[in-house]
């Protein structure tokens, strides 16, 4: 990889701000589906993509996935392998928000809210694969700089 | 560039196996929890409004004798809804305010697409809630209003290019 390109991409600050980005949207996307898991489970469900048996277990346990990763990547602690289930979830997203727009299904996104509050749209999916960019370049390119896990345990990747 | 596999890996993992238990043990404890595995039956629309056909919803329609409630998103109203329809999604504050409807004697029209109808069930059990005694779902939801070519209208302009 070009040198130049890496040298921006490891950039702390950089990686700090994809860190605030992603770990804010996440923490704010889990609120509304901890607090009304049967309506998120209705949300998956309009997306027709999963079997039935497995809508309950996905809309109890993504919310929380949501929540602990965002923290933790804001936080810096276990940043890798929060970045890493974060990218995995948007890859789900975008591969379910795509579907749905080619079906043409006017179905609500479940993106933050369940009760009704955004439809499906480009938009959604294009914001998706921005910060389905961002979780790779933490993975990649993510440092210890910057992090609570430098400040409690003073290690260094 | 060190990608250190073996370390996301581990942290995954870690992390994947929290959350579980975080998620189960919070799911259980609480009161409104949900079941680990749902049938088909737990989606289908549940409501006390009743079902009518598009037809007889466009005699109420066109005697001026309904309310018409879309409860899609409102980027998908703004899209195309029922002439006059006003939008309000469950858990709304638009939806909330609603309760004037209680006053009137008129008819409650509640709609979602075809494949969201447990939406429109959703609205349309508040507005019950809220002393509405007439109030119905639409059979075949919004599709089946546009198929006939009965009214609609758009808040955007999709003509446009």
């Amino acid at each position: 990889m070009n040198g130049r390109l890496r040298e921006i991409l490891s950039n702390k600050w950089l990686i700090l701000a994809i860190r605030l980005i992603l770990g804010v949207t996440f923490i704010w996307a889990s609120l509304d589906k901890i607090a009304n898991p049967g309506g998120f489970a209705l949300s998956i469900y309009n997306y027709r993509m999963l079997p039935h048996e497995t809508i309950n277990f996905s809309a109890i346990v993504m919310p929380w996935l949501e929540l602990v990763t965002g923290i933790l990547i804001i936080a810096g602690i276990f940043m890798r392998g929060s970045a890493f289930w974060i990218g995995l979830m948007l890859l789900v997203f975008i591969i379910a928000l795509s579907s749905a727009l080619a079906r043409g299904l006017d179905i609500d996104c479940g993106c933050f809210s369940v009760d009704g509050g955004h439809g499906v749209d480009t938009g959604l999916l294009i914001r998706d694969i921005l910060m389905f960019f961002g979780a790779l370049v933490v993975i990649f390119f993510g440092t210890s700089a910057l992090t609570l896990r430098v400040a409690f345990w003073r290690s260094a990747d | 560039m060190r990608l250190a596999k073996n370390r996301i890996i581990r942290e995954s993992l870690l992390l994947l196996i929290g959350v579980l238990a975080i998620s189960f043990i919070f799911n259980f404890a609480r009161k409104d929890g949900i079941s680990l595995l749902a049938d088909a039956e737990e989606f289908r629309v549940q409501t006390n409004a009743e079902f009518v056909g598009v037809e007889d919803v466009y005699e109420l329609f066109a005697d001026g004798r309904a309310i018409f409630i879309d409860a899609r998103a409102s980027e998908v109203y703004a899209l195309g809804h029922i002439e006059g329809a006003i939008n309000a999604p469950p858990g709304s504050p638009e939806l909330a305010g609603l309760a004037w409807l209680a006053d009137g004697d008129t008819y409650v029209i509640c709609y979602a697409s075809e494949k969201s109808q447990r939406q429109a069930g959703v609205a349309a059990d508040k507005i019950i809630e809220m002393g509405c005694e007439k109030v119905f779902l639409i059979m075949g939801g919004f599709e089946a209003w546009g198929e006939q070519g009965f009214p609609v209208d758009r808040t955007v302009d999709t003509t446009e290019e």
